[in-house]
């Protein structure tokens, strides 16, 4: 069954936000329901069940990822949560439903990093979370929930009663929020009373992975056929003038550009990451073009290269041998030696460069940092500002 | 199409490319950096020692890079031309081995350690000093060594006058201006420098503060699968006519040859070193097929995720036969055949893993890599037999 989510503005946003259909109206698990018992890995390389936090007054359990972009802008006011209750008796747990498996490069869109647990540990780290972080890779306590997107949170008692689940509150922007939901739950239990509200309808990202009736997941079929055969990749000679050109980025697109080598064995290195990187945020516009520095007598390699690769976006070769020349039309402040990376802005402002081997995290935190803000997800770029 | 593109960066000042803000480049004008330093001489020293000439020119070259390699040559004229009219040459290797991944190392026969220096000035012939930063890599950071090469030239008070590149191509053939030599000529001559700041092309220094990927390397190399192939008469036959597009190394081996055992670890080294360019290494066990299981074992101690191969039958003439070559099958064989069949390299016994990677090197195509360093290994395998030939070797 499929929802109308005409108003959406990509296909892409499609693909990966549900809010008008996802959250179940009759949840799975509704108030007086016991807690599911579950024993999953932590990113502290601990297993934790639901037994161990026996002793909290109250528990929370919030289905939340790292790809998602309200998930990722609830962070913070999770982190406050658990720290704000911590010593009245109450516990936060995060569960992260998500199948790390079988991701596409384009459901990590709005992401540095994928959902396995590694990649957990890599944003727990980056934003300092203080609360348990545990992979539901199986997605059987994902299913036992009934938990269709995120993030969900559930608020149980001591007696591990259902009180409250849906949002954590009402506005995806934590400056407009009106009723915090599961704030107003928690208090209500520690003071002995009943949770206002017992349910809201969730909006946010569905689960990846979960199979589903409406499961045909975008993109599947072109990646099946990219892996198939020879690729399409182009690549264009670049003289004084190319490059005077590409250095203003005219593309109107936050623009991603590699200058490389075939012998610079760090460039090939990194490499199978920019592409990677380039398939995670092209559709929300950026453009990402190498460019070459080997001699163009070295062309034939050059091609295999990008071919290996399967590097079908915009590539170019130095069209003579007169390796500084080309750079300086490129940017006389161009440093000469390979590999160098930059990142401009659609106004030729660079915003991003690196000379050496990248680091991989940090080119897709200035990415997404400077991509143009989703309407869906008001503060994302925000997010990734700081 | 989303509704509203936002201006990237409107709000901010123009943004344009910088230098790297941990190891900035030393500004002309600056002093000499004082150092300490190792050398291939096996003595420590000190820019103090360097004093009293009319110039003074440090460069920082490495023995992995290719572009570095190119420049040696360039590097010893320089010295052989101008220490005559009292200038002084020093370089030194900021890289340091542990930054340095194998895939990193497929146009070198050593990589950047000291030792390992010592080896490529003896082998060079570099008679002028060459030390070694790796180990802090604080002076290479005090002049802020963006790429080897990169030169820093010094005048009588030793402050800086020219940084930047050697001259303005790296194919030799093809140079109109020598930046470095119109830097010294200005220098020696007590003229300004006609342009005192270039950039420098190369291979970017490996700073240890860089995550450098080594450790996660050497994991992946070891999760690599392990396998043995059974092959016949034919399969040896058509390997030796080797009709690939790679340079291909075979190693004939017996788990009971404590020479071969014992050597194994560099072929792999080398097969995991330039296995991304037109090269294979194909390992023969001569054990009879019986030893499957102890040659099975031996490799995957070794991470051996070459193709490896073992004859399938125990008629070890046969063996012989097939391959076409008589040795004493206790000993391990070595050779290196072009694509064609044309046999480059045979060692019978014990062999010389440098001896091994040069020919590999020079044998391998250009166009498939890099400009000018097939001919610079090419020189390097004739000056090595010319000396094999006349020289004093005691091999």
């Amino acid at each position: 069954m499929r929802c109308h989510t005409a108003r959406l503005p990509s296909l892409l946003v499609l693909a990966l936000v549900v809010s008008s259909c996802a959250g179940a109206d009759t949840p799975k698990l509704a108030r007086g329901a016991a807690a599911p018992d579950f024993s999953l890995p932590g990113i502290d390389g601990k297993t934790h069940s639901l037994g161990e936090y026996a002793n909290s007054r109250v528990l929370a359990i919030v289905f939340t990822g790292n790809s998602c972009p309200a998930s990722q802008l609830y962070e913070s006011r999770l982190r406050r949560l658990a720290d704000d209750y911590r010593d009245r008796g109450v516990t936060l747990v995060a569960i992260n439903p998500n199948r790390a498996a079988g991701l596409l490069p384009q459901d990590l869109s709005f992401s540095d990093v994928g959902e396995s647990l590694e990649d957990m540990k890599t944003r727990a780290a980056y934003r300092k979370t203080t609360y348990p972080y545990l992979s539901d890779e199986a997605q059987a306590v994902t299913q036992q929930f009934g938990v269709v997107s995120t993030p969900h949170i559930f608020v149980f008692d001591q007696s591990r009663k259902l009180h409250y689940e849906g949002k954590i509150d009402d506005e995806l922007r934590e400056e407009a929020v009106k009723s915090s939901y599961a704030r107003s739950a928690i208090d209500a239990l520690l003071a002995g009373r009943e949770a206002p509200v017992e349910h809201t309808r969730v909006a946010g990202c569905a689960v990846k992975g979960l199979s589903s009736p409406a499961g045909s997941t975008p993109g599947q079929a072109d990646a099946g056929k990219a892996d198939a055969g020879k690729a399409d990749v182009p690549l264009t000679m670049a003289g004084p003038e190319e490059l005077k050109r590409l250095r203003q980025n005219g593309t109107g697109k936050l623009l991603l550009v590699n200058f490389w080598a075939t012998w610079c064995a760090p460039c090939a290195a990194e490499f199978p990451d920019l592409e990677a990187t380039y398939r995670m945020y092209r559709a929300r516009n950026l453009e990402f073009v190498s460019v070459s520095v080997n001699d163009p007598e070295e062309r034939a390699a050059v091609e295999e290269f990008l071919q290996t690769h399967r590097a079908t976006h915009d590539n170019r070769l130095f069209a003579t041998s007169d390796v500084y020349g080309l750079q300086a039309a490129f940017d006389p402040k161009m440093p000469a030696a390979v590999p160098f990376t930059l990142l401009l802005a659609p106004n030729g402002d660079v915003v991003y460069q690196e000379l050496g081997e990248l680091d991989t995290l940090k080119l897709r935190r200035a990415i997404l940092a400077n991509l143009p803000e989703d309407p869906q997800f008001p503060g994302h770029r925000a997010y990734w500002s700081n | 199409m989303l509704a509203a593109l936002p201006l990237l960066g409107a709000h901010l000042r123009a943004q344009g490319i910088g230098g790297d803000p941990d190891h900035p480049v030393l500004p002309i004008g600056s002093a000499l950096p004082d150092f300490n330093l190792p050398g291939v001489d096996g003595k420590m020293h000190k820019a103090s020692e360097y004093g009293g000439t009319k110039a003074l020119a440090i460069v920082f070259e490495s023995n992995h890079c290719p572009v570095s390699q190119l420049y040696e040559g360039r590097i010893e004229k320089l010295f052989a031309d101008y220490r005559g009219k009292g200038v002084t040459l020093v370089a030194i290797n900021p890289n340091n081995p542990k930054t340095v991944r194998l895939d990193e190392l497929g146009y070198t026969d050593v990589t950047d350690s000291l030792p390992e220096m010592k080896l490529r000035a003896r082998f060079r012939g570099i008679d002028w000093p060459y030390l070694y930063d790796g180990d802090t890599q604080a002076v290479s950071s005090k002049f802020g060594a963006v790429a080897t090469p990169h030169i820093f030239i010094f005048d009588e008070q030793r402050k800086l006058r020219y940084q930047g590149r050697i001259d303005d191509n790296q194919r030799e053939e093809l140079v109109k201006s020598q930046d470095a030599r119109h830097a010294l000529d200005a220098v020696l001559t007590g003229k300004p420098v006609p342009i005192a700041e270039t950039k420098a092309f190369g291979c970017t220094t490996k700073w240890l503060s860089k995550a450098s990927g080594v450790e996660q390397e050497w994991a992946r190399i070891q999760a690599e699968p392990v396998t043995v192939d059974m092959v016949d008469a034919a399969a040896l036959k058509e390997l030796r006519a080797n009709a690939t597009d790679k340079v291909m190394l075979v190693h004939f081996w017996s788990t009971g040859c404590a020479l071969c055992t014992s050597e194994f670890f560099d072929l792999e080294t080398t097969y995991r070193m330039y296995r991304k360019r037109a090269f294979n290494l194909v390992t023969v066990s001569t054990n009879g097929p019986a030893d499957a299981p102890a040659v099975l074992s031996f490799l995957k101690k070794q991470y051996a995720s070459s193709p490896n191969k073992q004859f399938a039958s125990a008629d070890r003439a046969a063996l012989q036969a097939a391959w076409g070559e008589k040795w004493s099958l206790s000993a391990p064989l070595t050779m290196v055949i072009a694509p064609g069949g044309n046999v480059l390299y045979k060692k019978e016994g014990k062999f010389d893993i440098l001896e091994v990677r040069r020919v590999v090197l020079a044998a391998m195509p250009d166009t498939s890599g890099y400009i000018g360093s097939k001919a610079y290994w090419m020189r390097a395998v004739e000056e090595m037999r010319k000396k094999r030939t006349t020289g004093p070797d005691p091999k």
